[in-house]
Formats: C-alpha cells, sequence, structure tokens
C-alpha cells in the first residue's frame, strides 16, 4: 500500500520514521520503504532565455515522505496523510500499489479526476 | 569429484517466476528462494539478447473482447473474424457514423502509447481518438497505412504486419483521460460510415507499443513482474547473474521523452539542437531520441536540462545510454539546474555503439539541481554532430544502479529487493553445529555493495552478518546479545568475487579468492537456530552461485572452491 504523509518539519519526519524501527546501527529493520520527497517544489521556476532565473522555484516549508507499507499503513501516521491529484506525482513503479492508491484517492477526492465536458 | 556433490543447496539463478528463485539442489523446493521488490514499471534488467527489458502492462480492459466493457455508438462489433495472426481472433467493426470507445482511464496520466491492429473492411481510414482535456487524433489511410491527419500526439506510426493488417500507434500525453476512441474515416479523416477489422488493443506506459498482453476483467503485466528475480545478462555475459539492488528514485522526470517541457533548451553563440524521435535504443525498440547539434561561432554551446530538488553535499549519479552517429562526439553531463546551478561533472567522447554513460558527482551545498547535457566549444565540439540518446537517470548515491524509466513528470522509485530461504536447519541444508556458505558474485563498487546474512528468523542477533566495510566484506559473529568478532577480507578490488564461511562446532573460517582471510572462536550459542540465508534489501549483488553444505569443508577444499 502506497500512501503520500506531510509533515512539519524533516526533524517531525524522522521521529515518525524512526519509530517504525532501526537496528543497533540505526539501519531501518522495518519491512516498508520510505523515499523522502523534502520539501518538494509547489511552482516550477521560469527562466528567460538566456537560463537567468525569472522567479525562483517555490518550495513547500513542509517536509514530504512517501511510504510503500508492507500491508496495511501504520494507524499512527494517518494524521499525516495527504492526497493530491495523481499527475506529476513520485511513484514507486509498482502497478498494484499505483492502482490502488489511485483508486482510494479518487474516493476520497473526486475532484482530482474531472471529466472533459466534451460530450462524447 | 566435485566439490558441490557435497552441497545441500545450490543456487545457480536459472529457473524462476514471480516471487520465486528455484534452487539447482535440493530440487523438492526446500531450498528455494522467495523474492520480493515490489516493483514492476521501475524495474529494467538486460535479457539473454543484450536488450534493456521492463515492466509492462495493458491498462485496458477487455482489450480483445470488443462487446465488453467496450461501448459502441452508431455502430456494432461482430467477433470470429479472421486476424493479423491467423487466429479467428478478430472483430468486424461496423459504423454508421459511430465509434466504439473504453472509459475508466481518467487517473491514466504521463506518457503512454495506444495501439490496436486494423484492416481495411469498406471503410477508407481509421481514427484513433484520445479524449481527453486537449485530444490526441491519428487518422491512418488504410489501403497503405499512410497518414491522413494527427494532432497533439508525441509520435505514431503504422506498421504493416501482412495480408492488409497494419498495427497503428500513438504516443501521447495522458492528462485526464475520457475515453479512448476508434472510428473509421473518409479520406479527409471525417467520421464515416463503413467497416474495418480490429484485433488486440493496448494502452501502455511509454512512448512505443510492445509485444499484445491480452487482458480480460483487469489489466495484465508482462516482462518484468513485481517479485519476478531479475536475471541480468549485462555486459554481454553468456550466463546470467541475480541482479539485487537497493532501493532508488530515478529523480529525471521525463527519463526518455527528451522532446517534453521537463527538458528545458539554452542555446548561446548562435547553437542549436534538433530533437527527433523514433531511432533504435538498446531496449531494441525505435525509441531513442536523435539530438542533431548545429555548432554556433565563438563561444557558443547548448544546454538540455531536466531540474530536480537535490541534497546538499551528498553524492549523486547520472546515467543515460549514448551513442554517435560516427563516433568521436562529445557531450558533457553535469549535475546542475537549468540556470546552471550546480556542479560540472565529466566529457564523454561517444563511439557509435551504445554505452551506459555513468558520472557521479558530489554535490555542494545547493539543492536546485538537474540532469544536463551540454555540448560547446570549452569541451571541444566546434562541429557539428549527431548523438542518440536514451534513458536519463540521475539518483541519490556513489554508483549507478538499473534504469528506471520515468514518463509521468516526476521521480519513480523502485524498491529494494531481498531473497531468502528459510528451511536452513527443517531441510538439514546446514548442520546442527556446522556448515559451510559459499557465494560467488560481481563485487561493483566500494560502497554498499553486499549485505548478507545467515540467522535466526525474525531477531537480529543469533547471525553470521556478512556487510561491506571500505569496498571489503566483513563477517560479524552475533552471539545471542551482541556481536562478537569480526573478520574483514582485504585486497578485494572489483570484479568477480569468490567468498567462504565455515563453522565446525569451535571455529570460524572465512576464505575469499582463494586465500585464508581470518578466524575466529565460533559463539556458544546453539546454531540449531539458524533457519534464514538472506540476500537483504540493500545489497547491490550480481550474484552467480549460493552453496551451502551441511559439513565444514576443510581448509583445502575451501581453497579450491574460492580460487578464482
Amino acid at each position: 500500500m502506497f500512501r503520500k504523509y506531510e509533515f512539519k518539519s524533516e526533524t517531525e519526519a524522522n521521529t515518525y520514521i524512526d519509530n517504525l524501527g532501526v537496528d543497533e546501527e540505526g539501519n531501518p529493520n522495518h519491512p516498508h520503504s520510505i523515499v523522502r520527497l523534502g520539501n518538494i517544489v509547489l511552482t516550477e521556476g521560469t527562466y528567460d532565455n538566456e537560463g537567468e532565473v525569472i522567479t525562483e522555484p517555490v518550495l513547500s516549508t513542509n517536509y514530504h515522505v512517501d511510504v510503500l507499507w508492507s500491508g496495511d499503513a501504520v494507524s499512527s501516521w494517518d494524521s499525516k496523510m495527504v492526497w493530491c491529484p495523481p499527475m506529476g506525482v513520485h511513484t514507486f513503479g509498482s502497478s498494484r500499489a499505483i492502482a490502488e492508491w489511485t483508486e482510494k484517492c479518487k474516493e476520497l477526492h473526486p475532484e482530482y479526476f474531472p471529466e472533459p465536458s466534451e460530450e462524447i | 569429484m566435485s566439490l558441490l556433490n557435497k552441497a545441500s543447496l545450490i543456487q545457480i539463478p536459472s529457473g524462476y517466476k514471480d516471487g520465486t528463485l528455484y534452487s539447482a539442489k535440493p530440487t523438492n523446493g526446500d531450498g528455494d528462494f522467495t523474492f520480493s521488490r515490489g516493483s514492476n514499471l521501475a524495474a529494467t534488467r538486460v535479457n539473454s539478447e543484450g536488450l534493456i527489458e521492463k515492466g509492462r502492462e495493458n491498462l485496458l480492459l477487455q482489450s480483445n473482447q470488443f462487446d465488453t466493457t467496450w461501448v459502441t455508438s452508431s455502430a456494432s462489433v461482430n467477433g470470429g473474424q479472421t486476424g493479423y495472426d491467423g487466429s479467428n481472433d478478430a472483430w468486424l467493426f461496423d459504423s454508421t457514423s459511430g465509434y466504439i470507445y473504453q472509459s475508466g482511464l481518467g487517473s491514466v496520466s504521463g506518457v503512454h502509447t495506444i495501439s490496436v491492429y486494423v484492416k481495411a473492411g469498406t471503410a477508407q481510414g481509421f481514427r484513433i481518438r484520445v479524449d481527453q482535456a486537449t485530444d490526441s487524433n491519428y487518422i491512418i489511410d488504410l489501403s497503405d497505412g499512410s497518414l491522413i491527419n494527427e494532432n497533439d500526439n508525441i509520435a505514431y506510426k503504422s506498421t504493416s504486419v501482412g495480408v492488409g493488417w497494419y498495427r497503428i500507434e500513438m504516443a501521447f500525453v495522458a492528462n485526464t483521460i475520457s475515453n479512448i476512441q476508434f472510428r473509421v474515416t473518409d479520406l479527409t479523416g471525417a467520421t464515416s460510415s463503413g467497416t474495418a477489422y480490429i484485433q488486440d488493443a493496448q494502452l501502455e506506459v511509454g512512448l512505443v507499443s510492445t509485444d499484445v498482453i491480452t487482458t480480460t476483467t483487469t489489466t495484465a503485466q508482462a516482462g518484468i513482474l513485481e517479485d519476478m528475480p531479475r536475471l541480468d545478462y549485462s555486459g554481454g555475459a553468456t550466463c546470467p547473474s541475480l541482479l539485487l539492488e537497493p532501493q532508488r528514485s530515478n529523480l529525471v522526470t521525463q527519463s526518455e521523452y527528451f522532446d517534453a517541457s521537463n527538458w528545458s533548451t539554452y542555446f548561446y553563440g548562435g547553437a542549436s539542437l534538433a530533437i527527433d524521435f523514433g531511432y533504435l535504443s538498446p531496449e531494441g525498440k525505435n525509441n531513442a531520441y536523435r539530438f542533431s547539434y548545429t555548432a554556433g561561432s565563438g563561444s557558443n554551446g547548448m544546454l538540455l536540462t531536466d531540474n530536480f530538488i537535490a541534497t546538499a553535499s551528498v553524492d549523486y549519479t547520472l546515467s543515460v545510454w549514448m551513442k554517435g552517429a560516427v563516433g568521436g562526439e562529445k557531450v558533457r553531463l553535469c549535475l546542475m539546474d537549468t540556470g546552471s546551478n550546480g556542479i560540472a561533472g565529466t566529457t564523454f567522447t561517444l563511439t557509435d555503439e551504445w554505452v551506459l554513460y555513468t558520472d557521479t558527482i558530489t554535490n555542494s551545498a545547493g539543492t536546485s539541481r538537474g540532469f544536463q547535457f551540454r555540448m560547446q566549444n570549452v569541451i571541444g565540439v566546434d562541429n557539428d554532430q549527431v548523438v542518440y540518446v536514451y534513458g536519463a537517470q540521475a539518483e541519490l548515491g556513489s554508483y549507478a544502479t538499473s534504469y528506471i524509466p520515468t514518463y509521468g513528470g516526476s521521480s519513480v522509485t523502485r524498491v529494494g529487493e531481498e531473497c531468502q530461504t528459510t528451511s536452513l536447519q527443517s531441510a538439514s541444508l546446514i548442520g546442527a553445529t556446522a556448515g559451510t556458505f559459499f557465494i560467488e558474485a560481481n563485487k561493483t563498487d566500494d560502497a554498499v555493495w553486499f549485505n548478507q546474512r545467515i540467522f535466526l528468523t525474525s531477531t537480529t542477533q543469533r547471525s553470521l552478518l556478512m556487510d561491506s566495510s571500505a569496498g571489503q566484506i566483513r563477517l560479524r559473529t552475533f552471539d545471542a546479545t551482541s556481536a562478537g568478532t569480526s573478520i574483514t577480507t582485504s585486497g578485494l578490488v572489483n570484479g568477480l568475487v569468490k567468498y567462504l564461511i565455515k563453522w565446525d562446532g569451535t571455529t570460524i573460517k572465512v576464505f575469499a579468492n582463494g586465500v585464508l582471510v581470518g578466524s575466529s572462536a565460533q559463539p556458544s550459542y546453539a546454531y540449531t537456530t539458524y533457519s534464514t540465508f538472506e540476500s537483504a534489501s540493500f545489497s547491490n549483488n550480481e550474484i552467480s552461485q549460493i552453496s551451502l553444505f551441511p559439513t565444514a569443508l576443510t581448509d583445502a577444499e575451501c581453497e579450491q572452491l574460492t580460487t578464482i
């Protein structure tokens, strides 16, 4: 199961991640896959024809983490779970996980899946 | 007698299915390895033909059952027609200015290819329409497969497959698809009445169609499956090795679609670049791009960049397949964003063969970075040149791992791989107090490349843990409460490594490449608890053999078995 999470800071994210389990050397010993997306780009930067910055990219002040859970998502993370439109977002390259996440996202947020207005 | 005749388990990667790697010995399944990765679309390998093989999926339902899930409007379908493959699996599509469509594809996003086999009936033309925010269309003349019209797609083509049949395909960027339609048309492209034969529709990620995957009530996958062991033939190998890699993300947001808006160009000094699609790639498909560079004068050059946010002061590795039109062409790869903030990388001189070029770059304090191609006079590109490009990858780490395709305008992660076998004691694969473990693998780098352990399931303690330490293999013998003595190899260089551990109830000895590395006292706990061998998810191995013995081999046998 693949889910997206948003934390107030990297420190807060680390607390949640470490609570999943680490061994005596600090290596994770839980079966879940964690990807730290960090402060993601909210608005792309713009550049002129000479490559000079017109506007800097706008980054989220929150810290983002994607998790491919082995089994169900850990419930203590639920308050940090976020949903977003499925276009242009990080994925785990798993047909099964992508399909499950997309279906759940569509169930919770049908507004992210607008149908074109044109009649067939 | 071969020493392997004494082995209780021999794993020479060859037979597999999704989730299982079969052992050559024992043959009853007790020594088979379970395998997990949880990634199919992010996993690739070099197959026995030397081509990159991907995970594939047909996202259409009822891909050749056009009277189910598919909806007709002012049209009908009739199965049992003679198909392109000689079967009776084709359908007659009979339209009165109507169409047939499949909806429910609204969550499909990114670069995809729609394909279908078609043959003329009474109609003159045939149209694929992707009905989405901005429609994508491709219309062909059924008499010869030539183009009638097209719009808002990445690429299109029709391929004659004989007896009047064509496979027609269109690559496009999916964005809130309402439905995918087929229509018959006249020679102007206008929807008309008439018939055409259709068979095997397919919608898949990527820039080209692949072999047919037939679906029914669900989508279907082929190629690399989610938990399929990857037997890899990189470097022209005739025997495969088991590819085990750690979790990695490709940060390049469009790894093959170099004409996408994600890739931005910057020219100066009168230089320019033409980007064309459809050239033979290391995948064996016509999905590579050609970069035709025109040099300017004075200080001149071209930059092509896909931006991403990086972490400061860590290593990134860029990799991409490239070849020159004639050889001798130069390309520099940089860890830089569109504004050229970042670190200059290596300039590569290309051959006229496909080569995977890799460049590991330590990032500085900045975080706005990108994968950047450079052709410019300051790196020695003074004349026009033509370069072919496929599969760009930027990953956090000090070495390149296998290719992770990205098509959706964002990064994609391939999850770390694990394989294990869990019946060491119950199947008598090792003895109660003694045993021998042997592994043959390719050492690919000096960082995290080795992580194997023989252990009591579900505990960190009570284990023989093998990991990498400064490019060498370190054995740590954990007893019930703590780590005991370590034995670490020395002098191992990249390439083939043969490594062995034996324990006889009193002493543990380690051999590598024909030499005794060291020995230590065996911890005093019950080896009967050993149940599992695991190659853990932060390994980076190309394993060609793993063997277990129920006894401790003699020193001479250990030297013989590990001699390269």
